[in-house]
């Protein structure tokens, strides 16, 4: 061991001996810890409301309407179920299983999700992921699996937004968490919106250290008379 | 209190001391060191009891605090000085060498964010590169080099004793 690395380690060692313990840390963490975990059960609870009054609305109009409005989807697309649903956004590597669901505001209920929605698909890394939403429409991103923890999602666009950076943490349990995203446009355009792991990035950093897993292609069509659940995954 | 919370009560008596260690040679500062442990803290405690919880809470807080520390130097400013130990809260060091080891202490704080992380791991907390780099989320290659790049900068500081620049 040369002088610097000694120097260096009796330093950092008397340095840190010398710092004194506040006796209430443990008091101080527990009451923000609870007090944290009421605040999210009530933001959950919004949410929930959010979603019910989707389906509340679409209800409604397909009372009104006689049947479910017609899907609009891109050219070319289909909202049939892909072949590759449900499979992992990450194959490899610590993270593997990762997987990101993308649904309708009718399967959004945090509280009580459907094991595995008939109209929820997965999306897949890179950027062929092309899905769909009305001009004001609202949809969930659900990641389950390892590192769902660290998973970011980005709107750096002017038509699709999401409610958080960080996918919400004790939504639906260790293993699942849900973002919302939504649309509110008076037309139709094309947007795009990003998934990517971070080490790891507090609810205000500013992530820029930020790994792009998926980049998906939103298609805003038509008004909101639906959520549609028309999602369209390229093929590879 | 239940026992859940019992028990998460039990790991922060017995680990305060050192997160706030590791956090205080990181940010140099005692009341940075405090809220960045306290937040890394209450993460945990909200993980503390659902599901499978944390496997190696240690690991876990002391990750947060690190990366905390990393993304928050760069969210406050890029441009950001190096800076004397003035405007810190500071802890008074008992120390065998009292000029040499607070010039290490002051040219410690010309490092980046990175580089001090990887001296601090390496030296206080005895990490090797592989665990390091898994604190830090980077390769090991990465860690080399930051250490690389740290050494050059403290040996560039002309505070620094000539005793602590000399190799055996």
């Amino acid at each position: 061991m040369n002088s610097l690395d000694q120097v260096l380690r009796e330093t950092l060692q008397e340095r840190a001996a010398a710092i004194p313990v506040p006796a209430d840390l443990t008091s101080r963490v527990i009451a923000e810890g609870r007090r944290r975990a009421r605040r999210s059960a009530v933001a959950l609870t919004g949410l929930a409301a959010v979603a019910v009054l989707g389906v509340g609305i679409t209800a409604a109009a397909v009372v009104a309407g006689g049947g479910l409005p017609a899907t609009v989807s891109p050219g070319g697309a289909t909202g049939a179920p892909a072949p590759h649903e449900h499979e992992p956004l990450v194959t490899t590597g610590e993270c593997a299983g990762l997987t990101v669901t993308f649904g309708d505001a009718s399967q959004g209920d945090p509280a009580n999700p459907p094991p595995v929605p008939d109209d929820v698909q997965a999306l897949r890394a890179g950027d062929g992921n092309r899905v769909q939403m009305a001009r004001q429409d609202l949809k969930w991103l659900r990641a389950s699996g390892p590192c769902a923890d660290r998973l970011i999602l980005r709107t750096p666009g002017e038509l699709v937004f999401g409610n958080q950076s960080r996918f919400a943490d004790g939504v639906l349990g260790q293993a699942d968490r849900v973002a919302v995203l939504f649309t509110n446009t008076g037309s139709d355009g094309t947007d795009t919106f990003e998934l990517g792991l971070w080490a790891w990035c507090g609810t205000d950093s500013d992530c820029s250290g930020l790994v792009p897993l998926a980049t998906v292609t939103v298609d805003v069509i038509g008004t909101t008379d639906l959520p549609s659940g028309a999602v369209v995954t390229s093929t590879p | 209190m239940d026992a859940s919370s019992a028990t998460f009560e039990e790991f922060v008596l017995a680990r305060q001391h050192r997160l706030l260690s590791v956090a205080y040679l990181l940010t140099r500062d005692l009341q940075r060191a405090e809220d960045l442990v306290q937040e890394a803290l209450v993460k945990a405690y909200l993980r503390w009891d659902r599901g499978p919880g944390i496997a190696q809470p240690d690991a876990y807080v002391r990750r947060i605090v690190v990366n905390e520390f990393i993304s928050g130097r760069r969210r406050r400013s890029a441009s950001e000085q190096p800076t004397d130990t003035a405007d810190l809260i500071d802890v008074a060091a008992p120390s065998k060498d009292p000029d040499e080891q607070l010039a290490m202490w002051r040219a410690l704080g010309v490092l980046t964010p990175r580089e001090r992380a990887v001296l601090v791991l390496r030296y206080y907390e005895g990490f090797t590169d592989r665990e390091i780099a898994d604190h830090l989320g980077c390769a090991e290659g990465t860690v080399r080099s930051l250490a690389t790049r740290a050494y050059a900068a403290l040996r560039a500081q002309p505070g620094l004793l000539d005793r602590a620049k000399e190799t055996s």
